[in-house]
C-alpha cells in the first residue's frame, strides 16, 4: 500500500441546521509516498479544514481519513498523538514558535517527546537547525529576535525533528516576502525529493502551486481540479548561500 | 429597542466569549473583597465592642477614682471625695466577675451601684427609681440576689424577667434573680450585654469584698473646672488612689489598645492589599489577554476614548458583581475570626471582650468594596490605556512577540547580597551574647527581602530536575515559566510569605508556650491542683477566683497533707507582676524549685514566707540586687521590702515580677481571693482517692475543678495556645490566599499561553502531558514557595525571639520548633498549590487546538 494519506468520501460540516457550513463535501483523495501536492483555491473553500483532518486535529463529519495505514477515526486519542508526533510535521503560516524559550529549545522539545535526551538531543537539534539554514548565532536567541524568514526555518526544523513521513504546511509563505517565500519552497521541494517525504502545501500563490508534482484545486469543499504537474524549477531560482549547501 | 436594552445587548455580546474568564474574575474579586472586608469588619466590630464597654461604663462621669494597679479600695474615702470643692456628686461602684453555669462559662460582669443613692441614679439611669423598669423596688433591695440585666442578656440566654439563674463567684455558686431589665442603651451596651447590675451592698457580700469599691465616679458642679476639681479630689486622697479625668482615661485606654490595634491594622491592611492585588492581577490578566483585540478594534476606527469607556463600563459591572457577592462572604468570614481575636484581646488586656455578633458596619465594608472596585478598575484601565496610547499597529505586533527581558546586573547583585546579609545577621543574632533590637529588626527585614529575591533563581534551579523527573517535553513549559515567571513568581512569592507567616506565628507561639509552662510549672509541683471550675480560657489575673475560705476546707479532707494557694495580681508605678503564695509553699521543698540565682540570702524563702522580704525577677533594664529595697504601689498604699533573692520562676509582667507571701498581699490588696490551690497528699494515700473526696464534698458548693498535678502543664500550655488562637485564623487565611494565588496565577499562565499550548498539541504533545506539565509547574511553585517559606519563617523566628522579644519583654525564651509543624506547613503549601493547579491543568488539556490556532 503506497498511499500515505487516503481521504475516503470525507465530509466536514460546521454547525448544524440552517446556519451550517459545508467545509468539505465528499472529498476523495489518495496521496502516495513521495508526492508534493499543492492545494489551492479561494478563501473559505476548505483548505485548512483538509489539513486539520489529515493531522487528526479534528474529526470528519462522515468518511474516513487514513494516515500511514491507520484509520484516524478508529484510533484512541493517545494513538493519534503518537501518529502526529512521529509521522506528521506541521509548518504554520504564523510560525507559532514558543516565544519564551530559545530557538534551540523550540526544536529540541519534540526530540525529547520521542525520548531523545541530553547530548544526542542537542546534536540532532544542531543538525536540524543547520540543515534548515538557521544561522548558528541565532540558536540561543529568542524567536522574537529573528526575522520572519528565519523564524519559519526554525518552524521547518521543528517540523522535521521527528523525521516525519508527512509535512503539512498551511500557507507557510503567507508571512514572508517573495525572496523568503522562494527559499522556503525550494527547501520543501528538496526535502520532498531527498527524503521522499509527502508534502501537502496549502497556498494562494499560483507560483508556489507549480512547485509541486501535483496540484489540486478546491472550491466550496469539493475537489474541482486534480492535475499532475511535471517537476519544474520555480520561475526565479535564488541561489542558497547556506554553507552546507555547497558540499551537500 | 430602547437604549438600555441595546447597551445591555452590546455588553453581553462583548462578555460572552470571555465568560469563563470573567466568571473566574468575579469569583476572585469576591474572595478578595471577602478577605479584606472580613478582617476589617472583625477589627471594627471588636474595636467598637471594646469602646462601647469603656464608654458605657463611664456613663456621664467626668472624673474617675480607682486604685493604682487595679483592685478594690476602702469605701470610706467616699465622704472625703464628696466634701471636695467642685464635686457635684460622687457614685461608688464595685465591679467584679462571675461566671454563668453554661458550657462556655460565659463571664458575667457584675456592676454594683448604690441603689439608694441619688448620684448613682443620675449617673447610670438604671436604678429602682430610674428608668430601668424595676418591677418592685422594695423587693429588689430586700432580696440579696436581685439583678438588673440588659435586654440582650435575656434574649441570648432565653430568660425572662423574674427568672433566676446560677452564677459562679469566688465564694461558689449564687442564685441571681432578674428583677429589672435595661433597655439597650447606656450601660446596657457594655460587655456585649453580659452584664448584671446589683446593689452595692449586696454585691460586696456576693463578691467577697466587704466595704470596698473598685471605682468612684464623679460629676463636677455646674460651671466648675473639671481639671481643678480632679486636682482638689487628688489633694484629699491618699497616694495609692488614682484620680483621672474620663477624657484622659479614654485616651489612655485607647493607647493601651494601640499596640494591639497596630497588629490588627497591619493584618487588615495586608488583607486589603492582598485582596486588591489578587483582584488587580485577575482583571489585568483578563484584559491584557484582549489587548490584541483592542488594537484591532482601534485600527478599525474606534476612538480611544470610546474603547476605554466601553472597557471600563464592562470592568465596572464585573467588579461590582464580584464585590456584591464578596460582601456577604466578608461578614461570614468576620464572624469566623472574631472569636479567636476576642480571646486574644481578652488575654492581652485582662479586660473581657466578649466575642460579639458581627453586624454589618458600613465603614469597613465600604472600604473593602471601594478597594475592590478601584483595584479592579485600575487593573482594567491599564491595558486599555496602554493599548490606546501606542499605535494600533504596534499593539497588534507586540501581542505576537513575547520575548523575555534580560535581568539587570543590579538585580543579580541583589540576589547575592541580600541572602548573604540575612545569613550574616542571623549568625550574629545567634552568636552574640545579648543582641540588640536593631540587629533583630534588620534581620527581620533582610530575611524577608532575601526570600523574595531568591524565588526566581530557585524556580529555575528546580525546573530542570523536575522536568527530568516528569520527562517528555515538560522541560519546555517549565523553562518557559522560570524565564518569564511573572505568574509563577507571583504564586511562589505569595506561597512563601504565607508559609513563612504560619511557621513564624507557630514557632513564636510554641516558644512562648514552652517558656511560660517551663517557668511556671517548675515551682508548682504537687499531687493535685484545685481551681475554679469556671476556668475556661484565661490565665493569671483574668482567671476566675476562689475565696480563701476554701483552703481550710480542702485542708480538712482526709489524706491531705498541705494545701498551698497562689494568686496573681499587679502593682503600679512601675507596673509589676505580683505572685502571692501561701507561706507554707515557700517552706516545703516538695513544691518545686524557685530557681534562685547565686547570691541569695541563705534564709531567703523563709524571710519571704514571714512577709519580711520579696523575691524579684526583673528584666535587665530594671536592675535590682539582693538586699536592695523594692517599692510597690498597692491599692492601700506603698509597700516596701528588701529583695531576699533573685528568682526565675515566674513570667507575669514583662516589667518584672515580685513574689511575696499571700498574707502580705491580702492585707495590702484587700483581696482575700486566690487563683489556685496546690495539694500534697499524705504518704501512701493515693491522690486519686483524695481527688474524689474533694469532688464529692466540696466541688459542687464551691464550683471546683480538681486535676492531677501533672495535668497543670497541659492546662497552662493550652491557655497560652488560646491566646495565640489568632495564629489559627492567620494560618487559615494564608492557606486560602495561597490556594487562590496559585490557582489564579497558573490559570492566567495557561490562558496567556493558549496559543503555545495549542501549538504543542498540534505538534504531538498529548493533553495528559500538558496536564502533567501544569501540575509540574505548580509542584515547582509549591516546592520553592514552601521551602523558602520555611527558611524565611525560621529566620524571622530567630530574629524575633533573639532580637525583639528580649528587648520588649525581657524574656530569654528559647526558640522551640516543631518538625511536625514545619513538615505540615510545607506539605500543605505544596498541596494548596497543586490543588490550585487542578483547574488550570484541566483547562490546559481541554484547549481546542483547531480553534486556538484558527485566530491568527
Ligand atoms: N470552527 C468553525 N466553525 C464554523 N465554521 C468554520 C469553522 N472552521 C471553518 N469554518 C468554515 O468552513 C469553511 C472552510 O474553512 P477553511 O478554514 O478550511 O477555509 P480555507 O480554505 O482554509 O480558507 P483561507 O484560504 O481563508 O484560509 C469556511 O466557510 C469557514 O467559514
Ligand atoms: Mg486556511
Amino acid at each position: 500500500m503506497s498511499n500515505v494519506i487516503i481521504l475516503d468520501r470525507v465530509t466536514k460540516k460546521y454547525g448544524s441546521g440552517h446556519g451550517a457550513t459545508l467545509a468539505l463535501d465528499e472529498v476523495d483523495l489518495a496521496i502516495p509516498a513521495g508526492q508534493f501536492i499543492a492545494v489551492m483555491g479561494p478563501s473559505g473553500c476548505g483548505k485548512t479544514t483538509l489539513l486539520n483532518l489529515i493531522a487528526g486535529l479534528d474529526d470528519p463529519t462522515s468518511g474516513h481519513v487514513v494516515v500511514a495505514g491507520e484509520d484516524l477515526g478508529k484510533l484512541s486519542e493517545r494513538a493519534r498523538f503518537e501518529i502526529r508526533l512521529r509521522h506528521i510535521g506541521i509548518v504554520f503560516q504564523s510560525f507559532n514558535l514558543l516565544p519564551r524559550v530559545s530557538v534551540a529549545r523550540n526544536v529540541m522539545w519534540r526530540l525529547e517527546l520521542v525520548g531523545l535526551r541530553g547530548r544526542k538531543a542537542r546534536d540532532r537539534t544542531a543538525a536540524l537547525l543547520e540543515e534548515a539554514g538557521v544561522p548558528e548565532a541565532a540558536w540561543d536567541r529568542f524567536p522574537g529576535e529573528l526575522s520572519g524568514g528565519e523564524q519559519q526555518r526554525v518552524g521547518v526544523a521543528r517540523a522535521l525533528a521527528t523525521d516525519p513521513r508527512i509535512l503539512l504546511a498551511d500557507e507557510p509563505t503567507g508571512n514572508l516576502d517573495s525572496l523568503g517565500a522562494k527559499r522556503l519552497l525550494d527547501q520543501l521541494r528538496r526535502l520532498n525529493q531527498q527524503r521522499r517525504m509527502v508534502v501537502v502545501l496549502v497556498t494562494h500563490d499560483p507560483h508556489a502551486g507549480i512547485v509541486g508534482s501535483r496540484s489540486i484545486e478546491l472550491r466550496d469543499g469539493r475537489v474541482i481540479r486534480d492535475v499532475a504537474s511535471p517537476p519544474r524549477e520555480v520561475g526565479v531560482v535564488v541561489p542558497f548561500e547556506r554553507p552546507h549547501d555547497a558540499n551537500g | 429597542m430602547s437604549w438600555p436594552a441595546i447597551a445591555l445587548r452590546w455588553g453581553w455580546e462583548q462578555v460572552r466569549p470571555h465568560l469563563d474568564q470573567i466568571s473566574l474574575a468575579i469569583v476572585v474579586i469576591a474572595f478578595g473583597v471577602a478577605l479584606a472586608g472580613g478582617v476589617l469588619l472583625a477589627n471594627g466590630t471588636l474595636q467598637s465592642a471594646f469602646q462601647d464597654s469603656v464608654d458605657a461604663l463611664a456613663g456621664r462621669a467626668e472624673i474617675q477614682i480607682g486604685a493604682r494597679g487595679g483592685g478594690a479600695f476602702e469605701e470610706a474615702v467616699l465622704e472625703r471625695v464628696r466634701a471636695a470643692p467642685g464635686v457635684a456628686f460622687a457614685a461608688p461602684l464595685l465591679q467584679g466577675t462571675a461566671f454563668l453555669r453554661d458550657a462556655k462559662k460565659t463571664p458575667l460582669r457584675i456592676l454594683a451601684v448604690d441603689m439608694l443613692d441619688d448620684a448613682s441614679v443620675r449617673l447610670y439611669r438604671a436604678t429602682p427609681t430610674g428608668t430601668a423598669g424595676i418591677d418592685d423596688p422594695i423587693l429588689f433591695l430586700s432580696q440579696p440576689g436581685s439583678v438588673i440585666v440588659p435586654r440582650a442578656f435575656l434574649v441570648r440566654h432565653r430568660l425572662r424577667s423574674g427568672d433566676s439563674f446560677e452564677a459562679q463567684t469566688a465564694a461558689g455558686f449564687v442564685r441571681l434573680t432578674i428583677r429589672g431589665v435595661l433597655e439597650t442603651d447606656g450601660v446596657g451596651l457594655a460587655f456585649a450585654g453580659n452584664l448584671a447590675l446589683m446593689d452595692l451592698y449586696a454585691a460586696q457580700d456576693v463578691l467577697g469584698f466587704p466595704q470596698s469599691v473598685t471605682q468612684i465616679d464623679i460629676v463636677a458642679r455646674e460651671g466648675a473646672d473639671v481639671a481643678a476639681t480632679a486636682q482638689a479630689v487628688r489633694d484629699v486622697l491618699p497616694d495609692h488612689l488614682e484620680v483621672e479625668e474620663v477624657a484622659a482615661r479614654r485616651e489612655r485606654l485607647a493607647s493601651s489598645l494601640a499596640g494591639f490595634q497596630l497588629l490588627f491594622a497591619m493584618i487588615a491592611a495586608s488583607s486589603l492589599l492582598l485582596g486588591s492585588l489578587i483582584i488587580a492581577n485577575r482583571l489585568n490578566t483578563t484584559y491584557e489577554e484582549r489587548r490584541w483585540e483592542m488594537g484591532l478594534v482601534r485600527s478599525l476606527g474606534m476612538s480611544p476614548g470610546e474603547l476605554i469607556g466601553r472597557l471600563m463600563t464592562e470592568a465596572l459591572i464585573v467588579t461590582a458583581i464580584g464585590v456584591a457577592l464578596g460582601l456577604p462572604i466578608a461578614i461570614a468570614f468576620a464572624q469566623l475570626v472574631v472569636g479567636p481575636l476576642a480571646t486574644a484581646m481578652t488575654l492581652n488586656f485582662r479586660q473581657e471582650v466578649a466575642a460579639p455578633w458581627v453586624e454589618p458596619q458600613i465603614g469597613p465594608l465600604a472600604l473593602a468594596a471601594l478597594a475592590g472596585l478601584s483595584s479592579g478598575l485600575v487593573a482594567a484601565w491599564l491595558p486599555a490605556w496602554r493599548s490606546t496610547r501606542s499605535r494600533a499597529a504596534d499593539v497588534l505586533a507586540k501581542a505576537r512577540s513575547r520575548k523575555p527581558e534580560p535581568e539587570s546586573a543590579a538585580r543579580t547583585r541583589l540576589r547575592l547580597v541580600l541572602p548573604a546579609l540575612a545569613a550574616a545577621t542571623i549568625a550574629l543574632l545567634v552568636g552574640i551574647e545579648a543582641p540588640g533590637g536593631i540587629l533583630g529588626g534588620l534581620a527581620l527585614a533582610a530575611v524577608g527581602a532575601a526570600g523574595a529575591t531568591l524565588v526566581q533563581p530557585c524556580l529555575r534551579l528546580v525546573s530542570g530536575p523536575l522536568a527530568n523527573l516528569i520527562g517528555g517535553a515538560t522541560g519546555v513549559a517549565l523553562d518557559d515559566q522560570s524565564i518569564v515567571p511573572g505568574r509563577a513568581l507571583g504564586a511562589a512569592t505569595v506561597l512563601m510569605f504565607g508559609c513563612a507567616i504560619v511557621v513564624f506565628v507557630n514557632n513564636t507561639g510554641r516558644s512562648f508556650e514552652h517558656f511560660v509552662v517551663d517557668t511556671t510549672t517548675g515551682v508548682r509541683r504537687s499531687d493535685l491542683v484545685v481551681d475554679s471550675s469556671a476556668n475556661a480560657d484565661a490565665m493569671g489575673e483574668g482567671e476566675p477566683r476562689l475565696s480563701e475560705g476554701v483552703i481550710a476546707e480542702v485542708g480538712r479532707i482526709r489524706g491531705v497533707d498541705v494545701v498551698a494557694a497562689d494568686v496573681a495580681a499587679s502593682a503600679s508605678d512601675p507596673a509589676t507582676g505580683i505572685l502571692a503564695v501561701e507561706p507554707v509553699w515557700l517552706r516545703r521543698p516538695e513544691f518545686g524549685d524557685w530557681r534562685l540565682e547565686e547570691g541569695a540570702l541563705p534564709d531567703a524563702l523563709a524571710r519571704v514566707a514571714e512577709g519580711e522580704a520579696f523575691l524579684a525577677n526583673f528584666p535587665p533594664d530594671r536592675p535590682v540586687r539582693v538586699g536592695e529595697t523594692v517599692r510597690l504601689m498597692t491599692p492601700s498604699g506603698p509597700l516596701e521590702r528588701p529583695v531576699a533573692a533573685i528568682h526565675r520562676a515566674s513570667c507575669l509582667n514583662p516589667n518584672g515580677d515580685v513574689v511575696m507571701s499571700r498574707q502580705l498581699y491580702k492585707k495590702h490588696w484587700r483581696d482575700p481571693t486566690i487563683n489556685r490551690m496546690y495539694v500534697l497528699v499524705d504518704e501512701g494515700v493515693p491522690a486519686g482517692q483524695v481527688a474524689r473526696e474533694i469532688r464529692e464534698r466540696l466541688a459542687d458548693r464551691w464550683g471546683l475543678r480538681v486535676m492531677p498535678g501533672e495535668a497543670l502543664a497541659e492546662w497552662f500550655a493550652s491557655s497560652v495556645r488560646r491566646g495565640f488562637a489568632i495564629a489559627d485564623a492567620m494560618g487559615l487565611l494564608a492557606l486560602l490566599v495561597v490556594l487562590l494565588g496559585t490557582a489564579d496565577a497558573l490559570a492566567a499562565s495557561v490562558v496567556e499561553r493558549t496559543r503555545d499550548i495549542a501549538t504543542m498539541r498540534a505538534l504531538g504533545c498529548s493533553p495528559a502531558l500538558l496536564r502533567r506539565t501544569v501540575l509540574a509547574q505548580a509542584a515547582a511553585v509549591g516546592f520553592v514557595g514552601s521551602l523558602l517559606g520555611l527558611m524565611v519563617g525560621m529566620g524571622w523566628s530567630v530574629a524575633f525571639m533573639r532580637g525583639i522579644v528580649p528587648l520588649l519583654l525581657g524574656w530569654n525564651a528559647r526558640l522551640q520548633v516543631s518538625a511536625t509543624v514545619l513538615a505540615t506547613a510545607a506539605v500543605l503549601g505544596i498541596l494548596a498549590s497543586l490543588a490550585g493547579a487542578l483547574y488550570p491543568a484541566v483547562r490546559a488539556g481541554r484547549i481546542r487546538v483547531v480553534e486556538a490556532l484558527r485566530y491568527e
